[in-house]
């Protein structure tokens, strides 16, 4: 567990010597809980998705005469949606949480959807599982396109964009990818096409010479290696092995700066689609992008955005309810529809009725290793 | 499909098949000279990978250099883990499965060094062998030569070893009949230690050559490990039978990826296993050693027998008391230990079903969750899809579950190791179908909205009530397991697992009873998978995979084999553990197998024999002292 319990001592320093100042509040403490992946295959997800939230709470707690102060709560559940479950309920009834991150496996934020909707507590998760806004809980907030909106906006790139006929798709056969197989697969339904080759792998498989084989065979000039990101680079070194040469396609899944680390210069042109990225000049993104690099020795991905912003509307809920009450945190955070949207380090965006978030994404490639944006 | 096509996949067979081979022989040579599969073999893959890549990324050295240390390193840490954990149990003559168990320890403890020491990211392999050449349209990577030859060399120089120089042919002397070598000097521990280190060498050279085609991390070892097992089973565990079984394995997934279907591609491969074992590897005379021997079973229930001296009214208040407890801890705890409380009751169902598969019958299952998950599906569906109200559903899912153990329990004419592979095949196979008959069970989506049970008019949709139908249901099973085992039945079960042919001559069918057992177990799977589904709401097929029949396995044997009471505390402990340790971080991984290797090596009789040691200590009379 990782309490920011010196970031308390220190603001108890703070009180103290604002005690002397007229004027002077208590100030409250706004619990909020991380569920994620620590350990394991998408460890790296799980720390996006914990130092986003923790840069943010930093930032709320350091600003001067803030009436709230953010007390993150980290479990890992090692990708055990088990673990998830227990975690979340751990975190609700034991350290009364107002709000819950999480999970990061998709699978596990809809095992949590139930638990979350009997305590009434607000979720917000960036799994991309359709299921996951279909349970009727008007609790639970994705802070994330879907798999259905990020596959037609990749799909239609591809082929209007880019103009490839023949693209192949290579899965993994878990709930991700399974989503992001079909979700690819309808949207060229949608634009009378077919996939030029329909495969997929074992999760925990790390030979895909067998498929790549069948792909290569198949003619195919673009390729949409969906699952984890350490699956997808090892798939695109390995088409290079064979001497396949395709187009390498990516959801955001695919969008942390490990995915280009680890494939190199197999991987070296591959089209993504990502909420943020470091690639953008405005300054806003790149004042943000200076602040994690200093923290954390390394680039920002969608995920670490996504949940910057998720706490930022927490801490507005709160300021602007004058509660720190889950309820007032879930009405607010419904009330963000497209009329009245929030602005954040993602951009303008909002929520639809279902909880799924409603923002552009961008089309980056990389290039030499970094990130050039495409399109928006 | 063309020639050529056809050709590459058979190249991309044989290099990763080379792999298989290597590590394949770590396994045959250790089980021909201990009877022992080794499951912390993967993380000799994975220590090699590392290892080479310290060597070849932060110091720069030649990847033979490379190569070499981290074959010698690898080595030098297998003879060290049978030095300190193997050998004393071994001297002990600790039961087979025991062993397994410490060595899935090992495999944990392991790899959460690896996290310590090397992070928990995936390392890429610096690209050290150039760009590849095209021959006739088929390519070829240096990678792939390099790994052939070191591969192929390797596996000629220890033919050659063991054909040729004395040392080898002591190993294979002492193998074959230890105790008759022994006469003639060949001393049976350095042998082991041997083994051990040659074992382990084979899994870290096999590392360091397939770091360049995947990633470096902890979890390599994972991947490799079950078909290298088949490789080695598919050889019949000779040296160069495991050579060619490894090739073979290869070569026969790469096509079945490339040809047949991607998705059922280790649904080929393991029933193509399954065949060979069932073909080729059933003994015409039952097995030697049972996997359960030397453990402390003891066949009258050990509550009962304990306690007769103690006076009935003692009894009677302990059971009240027992009650009350019962009553009232649902009401008194919280949320969070309600919900750890309850799933461990439903896992407590399923181990009591294993323990007499495995503990009673001395049977390996390493499916066990598959029965689970098939409990589990069956009521779900039921109850979604055709509206059939719990009641009715559960008993359907307890049907499955016992058809589906019906439907698999001709695997147990195999034996020893040969069982434990099939299992473990059938159990992954149950995976991949659950995952692409999508039809049946929506595939990798899982099935969500279960709703909570409920009984006629009774409906519960609470924690509290969860736990008085959970543990209703378990009090059932376990007392039905108790009666089956105090009967004929169960004493049946134990002269099969102590001595088939024994039992045979006693006029015992030992497939029929082996085939009852294990179809009663897999039915109590059922029950539990049924729970399970109305409680979590959302089952998907990735919560009943071998992690999940492993976690059993290691539930059944921690709370003592063939000890019912044992199986319920083993599963608390197991599914308690993760939670105590959440504070550790870490550190967790490497408390979980340090603590099942200490389990192992110092209370092997589980904990059920803890508490009979207690209960005994307790109860003794007294000596009557003092003349009054």
């Amino acid at each position: 567990m990782i309490r920011i319990r010196k970031l308390a001592a220190c603001f108890a320093g703070l009180a103290a010597l604002s005690l002397a100042s007229p004027g002077y509040t208590q100030q409250q403490v706004i619990k909020i809980g991380v569920v994620g992946a620590l350990t394991g295959q998408f460890a790296a997800v799980g720390q996006s998705q914990f130092t986003g939230a923790e840069m943010r709470a930093k930032e709320i707690n350091a600003a001067a005469g803030g009436k709230y102060k953010i007390e993150l709560i980290s479990q890992d559940d090692g990708s055990n949606c088990d673990q998830s479950v227990n975690a979340t309920i751990k975190m609700v009834t034991q350290d009364n949480v107002v709000a819950v991150l999480g999970a990061v496996n998709s699978p596990c934020a809809l095992a949590m959807v139930p638990i979350t909707r009997r305590y009434s507590v607000p979720q917000f998760t960036f799994g991309v599982g359709t299921a996951i806004t279909q349970q009727g809980s008007e609790w639970v907030f994705r802070t994330a396109v879907g798999a259905v909106g990020q596959t037609k906006e990749l799909a239609e790139y591809a082929t209007k964009k880019l103009n490839h006929q023949k693209i192949a798709v290579l899965y993994s056969d878990d709930e991700y990818g399974a989503s992001m197989a079909t979700g690819f697969k309808e949207a060229l339904a949608a634009m009378k096409m077919q996939p030029a080759a329909y495969e997929s792998y074992p999760r925990a498989d790390q030979d895909f010479t067998g498929q790549l084989t069948k792909i290569k065979a198949s003619g195919a000039t673009a390729l949409f290696a969906t699952g984890a990101y350490t699956a997808s680079a090892l798939i695109a070194k390995q088409a290079a092995q064979l001497g396949l040469k395709v187009q390498h396609l990516g959801d955001t899944g695919n969008a942390t700066p490990k995915y280009a680390e680890l494939g190199g210069d197999a991987v070296e042109g591959a089209v993504l689609v990502e909420p943020f990225t470091p690639a953008d000049p405005d300054p806003k993104v790149q004042a943000f992008v200076k602040r994690y690099k200093e923290q954390y020795n390394r680039d920002p991905d969608g995920w670490v955005a996504e949940m910057y912003d998720t706490v930022s509307i927490i801490h507005e809920a709160v300021n602007k309810s004058g509660k720190v009450e889950r309820k007032a945190i879930r009405d607010h955070a419904a009330g963000l529809r497209t009329g009245t949207p929030y602005t954040g380090i993602l951009g303008t965006w909002s929520f639809a009725a279902n909880g799924d978030a409603v923002f552009p994404l961008y089309k980056v490639q990389l290039k030499g290793g970094q990130k050039v944006i495409l399109a928006r | 499909m063309d020639l050529q096509t056809f050709i590459q996949l058979i190249v991309s067979g044989l290099t990763i098949g080379c792999v298989y081979s290597l590590v394949g022989l770590g396994f045959a040579l250790t089980l021909r000279a201990t009877d022992l599969i080794n499951f912390a073999q993967g993380e000799m893959v994975m220590l090699g990978a590392l290892i080479g890549y310290t060597l070849l990324a932060t110091m720069g050295s030649p990847f033979v250099v490379a190569f070499a240390v981290a074959t010698i390193g690898t080595g030098v840490v297998g003879v060290l883990l049978e030095r300190v954990i193997l050998r004393p149990m071994l001297r002990r003559k600790a039961p087979l499965l025991n062993l397994l168990i410490a060595t899935l320890g090992m495999s944990v403890a392991l790899q959460a060094f690896a996290i310590i020491i090397w992070g928990r990211e995936p390392i890429p392999y610096p690209s050290i062998f150039g760009q590849g050449i095209t021959v006739f349209g088929i390519a070829v990577q240096p990678l792939n030569l390099w790994i052939m030859g070191l591969g192929f060399a390797l596996m000629a120089g220890l033919h050659l070893f063991f054909k040729k120089t004395l040392v080898g042919i002591s190993w294979r002397a002492a193998s074959l009949d230890p105790s008759t070598a022994a006469l003639y000097g060949v001393d049976r521990t350095t042998n082991v230690a041997l083994t051990f280190g040659i074992s382990a060498g084979l899994g870290g050279a096999a590392g360091v050559l397939i770091a360049p085609l995947f990633f470096a991390s902890f979890g390599l070892g994972h991947t490799v490990l079950i078909k290298a097992f088949a490789a080695a089973a598919i050889g019949g565990f000779g040296i160069v039978g495991t050579m060619v079984g490894g090739l073979v394995v290869g070569v026969i997934e790469t096509l079945a990826a490339g040809t047949l279907s991607s998705e059922y591609k280790n649904v080929i491969m393991y029933g193509m296993l399954l065949v060979v074992l069932m073909v080729f590897f059933r003994p015409s005379v039952p097995a030697g050693r049972s996997i359960t021997e030397g453990s402390k079973i003891i066949v009258a229930s050990d509550i009962a027998a304990l306690v007769s001296g103690v006076p009935r009214p003692v009894k009677l208040a302990v059971l009240a008391v027992a009650a009350v407890a019962w009553g009232t801890f649902p009401l008194l705890a919280d949320a969070y230990v309600l919900r750890i409380v309850n799933l461990a009751t439903i896992l407590a169902i399923a181990a009591l079903g294993l323990q007499l598969i495995v503990g009673y019958t001395g049977q390996f299952s390493f499916g066990h969750a598959a029965f689970y998950g098939v409990g589990a599906y069956a009521s779900a569906l039921l109850v979604l899809k055709l509206k059939v109200p719990f009641v009715v559903a559960l008993p359907c899912a307890t049907l499955a579950a016992a058809l589906a153990g019906l439907l698999v329990a001709p695997v147990l004419r195999l034996s020893g190791h040969y069982l434990a592979i099939a299992t473990l095949a059938v159990g992954e196979i149950v995976f991949v179908l659950m995952i692409n008959w999508k039809g049946l069970t929506n595939g990798a989506y899982g099935v969500y909205g279960i709703p909570m049970p409920d009984i006629g008019p009774l409906k519960i949709d609470s924690d509290e009530k969860f736990f008085m139908l959970a543990s209703a249901l378990l009090a059932l099973i376990y007392f039905i397991a108790v009666r089956l085992v105090r009967s004929r039945f169960g004493r049946a079960l134990v002269a099969v697992r102590e001595n088939e042919l024994a039992a045979t001559a006693a006029g015992i069918n030992p497939l029929r009873q082996k085939g009852a057992a294990f179809i009663y177990g897999s039915a109590a799977a059922g029950v539990a998978g049924a729970l399970y589904a109305h409680y979590s709401s959302y089952i998907s097929p990735e919560f009943f995979s071998f992690n999940t029949s492993l976690q059993m396995v290691v539930m059944v044997v921690i709370g003592g084999l063939g000890s019912m009471p044992g199986a319920i505390i083993g599963a608390l402990v197991v599914t308690l553990l993760p939670e105590f340790l959440r504070a550790f971080a870490d550190y967790r991984l490497v408390i979980y197998g340090c603590l099942i290797i200490v389990f192992m090596l110092f209370l092997p009789g589980g904990l059920a024999d803890v508490g009979r040691r207690s209960i005994r200590f307790a109860t003794r009379r007294r000596p009557a002292a003092r003349g009054d």
